[in-house]
């Protein structure tokens, strides 16, 4: 496998990182907001966010995907003058099916503080959202990082199957520099390295804000100083 | 005889079957300490939570300062931000330092600077005496600096009164004099206090007056040192004599 | 990058599917060949309303296979993995409409040609200015990821080639209107063009292309019992049947 090929498959790394950035950050935005209207006394805050929850965790990735890029939605679009990329079809699709996720992840750490915070913070005068924004969602992120984590792992390397939209991302171009140079193993076996690197790097970020946002558990509070 | 601080008429409260407070009307002057005992179940942590409306009284009015705070339209924030309460099991915000404690509600809630709040937060730590923790995790004080904490915590927002729900029960025997010290100075500022409690010594030292409540209902009230040594109900006699 | 050569039966093994119903070793046994195949090309090769796979390849090859005294069984891979499959052992043959191109007989053997293929240009209706390969420099041309179609668009120059793991996918952005052009096998794109509306094709083919059966190289048993099998299904008629049955007269 020559250093050309290495260098296509570093830029299209990059494409991916690009994708899984984009949709993380869509994800973890849109799922923040799912997870406070399922939270929501209101009902009709409520039930559409459920609703969305188990619909988007039920459509296969692949097919949100099509959905976006070839179907109605991008229909839809053009009629209005828009044509979609392929870029901001796969950040939708992806964003869309990892908010929903990481929207129950959320809902599972927001529960997961304890119900005396919410009243220490308001009986000091604080309203619902002040409480949320400075004394639950502070605890309740640092409870899921761990899951995040995985979460963010999984979106990396679900980016491949923007692959059936044409992005040239890592894994299809891989494959099409397989084809081209018939050295398969090779070259899907430094696909696999690529990939590797990128989550072990996200592990160790993960880590890090592990580390910064658990100031103050027991944990840490444990650890001689 | 000054106007009351806190007025309660005729509050009730029920979970499901359970009648928590049966009609309780109570009021404390300004600069009083008010303290409630009874057994448990007997509605008085529920009556002091009724004041701040963390529960919501089923009937009956809450004023304060000559305001109605529990009807419509009522600024319940405001209310609360003027009144303090303390807590049983401390509740400080795990992820925040002592400092950070103190200085999150005046920041959040009055809009005070970062440096202004964290002054008033240094000078509200030493005022319990833990000015040299402030920057340690709630998770590293033991539990009578923690409830220090909390009640510098309160007192950060100055509360024209403060609420106190068992602050000493779920503490060491050994820790409870410190948080008791803090508490005797700020009733000897002049602070208006209702204080729940099972601490009898405490309650007759700082008590003006003091409430025997039973089943939702009061049972006796009058000056602490009466109450406790001449009880004139058979269940207050049943309580005391535990 | 070089692996140590002790792994690669390994990975290989991890990488690729076991073709249905056959040992380790990939071959079907004797008079049974295991015949590799994308069946996503209509009319050449796809699956049809019962699940099984169909098209002008799988005929051919049975027929052929049949005179050598041969039984071909079929699997379905994607394209892009046929050659490697082939070459790791897990099948006997491929056959999926693949163009005969020095670089591939590189890596396996071929039979004579038995289709005469080219690559046509297909636009959308009401599209000007693209009458033959040199017209696609600059544009956007969607194309099956390694085909010879790929090829075709890279070396016409245009200026974003949209490479998609199937070519269905390939005709739908073309009709979204995000792509100005395809280049693909001529027979598969008129059939696409005379199913869905809107596409065009441009003229004719401008590749003279041959599609052969592969074969592992060192398998020169099974390439000439292949060869003469296909030899005798043209001479027998069989050959003009099965292309009127799926692709129409000549």
């Amino acid at each position: 496998m020559g250093a050309g090929t290495l260098l296509v498959l570093l830029e299209a790394l990059g494409l991916s990182l690009r994708i899984a950035a984009c949709s993380l950050a869509v994800a973890l935005l849109l799922g923040l907001l799912v997870a406070l209207c399922r939270l929501s006394p209101r009902p009709w805050l409520r039930l559409p966010a459920t609703a969305y929850v188990e619909v988007v965790r039920g459509v296969p990735l692949l097919v949100l995907l099509f959905w976006i890029y070839f179907g109605v939605f991008s229909e839809v679009l053009s009629d209005l003058g828009i044509a979609i990329h392929g870029f901001a079809a796969a950040v939708l699709a992806f964003g869309i099916c990892y908010s929903a996720f990481i929207g129950e992840t959320y809902r599972a750490g927001i529960q997961s503080v304890d119900r005396g915070q919410e009243e220490a913070a308001r009986a000091l005068g604080m309203t619902h959202r002040q409480a949320l924004r400075w004394v639950i969602l502070p605890q309740a992120v640092r409870n899921v990082l761990p899951a995040l984590g995985n979460e963010a792992i999984a979106l990396v390397k679900d980016t491949s199957l923007a692959s059936v939209i044409a992005m040239p991302e890592l894994m299809h171009v891989g494959r099409q520099e397989a084809g081209r140079t018939f050295r398969t193993m090779e070259v899907f076996t430094a696909v696999a390295l690529l990939y590797l690197a990128t989550t072990l790097v996200l592990s160790r970020v993960q880590k890090r804000l592990e580390r910064r946002f658990g100031a103050g558990t027991l944990d840490s509070a444990h650890r001689p100083r | 005889m000054p106007e009351p601080w806190i007025r309660l008429t005729g509050l009730a409260r029920s979970y499901g079957a359970v009648e928590a407070l049966r009609g309780v009307s109570m009021e404390v002057a300004p600069g009083e300490k008010r303290v409630i005992v009874g057994p448990s179940g007997c509605g008085k942590s529920t009556l002091l939570r009724c004041v701040n409306l963390l529960e919501v009284p089923d009937s009956g009015t809450v004023e304060v300062g000559g305001v109605l705070v529990n009807g419509p339209g009522a600024a319940t924030d405001l209310h609360r931000a003027r009144t303090g309460m303390v807590f049983q099991r401390f509740h400080l915000f795990p992820h925040l330092t002592a400092l950070e404690n103190v200085a999150l509600a005046p920041r959040v809630v009055l809009g005070l600077g970062e440096e202004e709040a964290r002054e008033r937060a240094r000078s509200m730590l030493e005022r319990v005496g833990l000015a040299d923790r402030a920057g340690e995790w709630p998770l590293r004080l033991s539990g009578g600096q923690q409830q220090r904490v909390a009640i510098a915590r309160a007192l950060a927002m100055e509360p024209r009164a403060m609420l106190f729900d068992e602050v000493t029960s779920a503490l060491d025997p050994e820790l409870v004099q410190e948080v008791l010290a803090v508490m005797r100075d700020l009733a000897a500022s002049g602070m208006t206090m209702m204080i729940v409690t099972h601490e009898m010594r405490f309650a007759r030292e700082v008590g003006t007056i003091l409430t025997f409540m039973d089943a939702g209902r009061i049972v006796e009230e009058g000056p602490p040192g009466e109450v406790l040594d001449h009880p004139r109900e058979p269940r207050t006699r049943a309580f005391l004599r535990y | 990058m070089r692996l140590p050569a002790a792994f690669l039966p390994v990975l290989l093994a991890l990488l690729l599917p076991p073709a249905a119903g056959c040992g380790a070793e990939g071959g079907g046994g004797p008079g049974r060949i295991v015949v590799g195949t994308e069946a996503a090309y209509p009319p050449f090769e796809f699956v049809d309303a019962e699940r099984r796979i169909v098209g002008f390849d799988v005929d051919l090859v049975r027929a052929a296979a049949r005179e050598a005294g041969l039984e071909a069984e079929f699997v379905d891979q994607p394209f892009d993995g046929l050659i490697p499959g082939l070459r790791g052992g897990k099948y006997d043959a491929v056959v999926s409409a693949m163009t005969i191109t020095p670089e591939r007989a590189e890596q396996v053997a071929f039979t004579e040609g038995y289709y005469d293929a080219g690559q046509v240009i297909a636009v959308r209706e009401g599209t000007t200015g693209i009458a033959g390969p040199a017209d696609l420099r600059g544009k956007v041309v969607a194309v099956q990821a390694n085909t010879t179609g790929h090829r075709q668009a890279e070396k016409a120059g245009a200026g974003e080639v949209r490479a998609f793991p199937s070519i269905e996918p390939a005709f739908m952005e073309l009709r979204a209107g995000r792509a100005d052009a395809v280049v693909n096998d001529e027979p598969t794109t008129l059939l696409y063009a005379r199913e869905h509306g809107g596409i065009r094709v441009v003229g004719r083919p401008f590749t003279e292309e041959k599609y052969g059966i592969a074969v592992r190289r060192e398998d020169g048993e099974l390439l000439a019992k292949l060869n003469g099998g296909l030899r005798k299904v043209r001479a027998s008629g069989e050959y003009d049947r099965i292309r009127a049955k799926w692709i129409g007269g000549k």
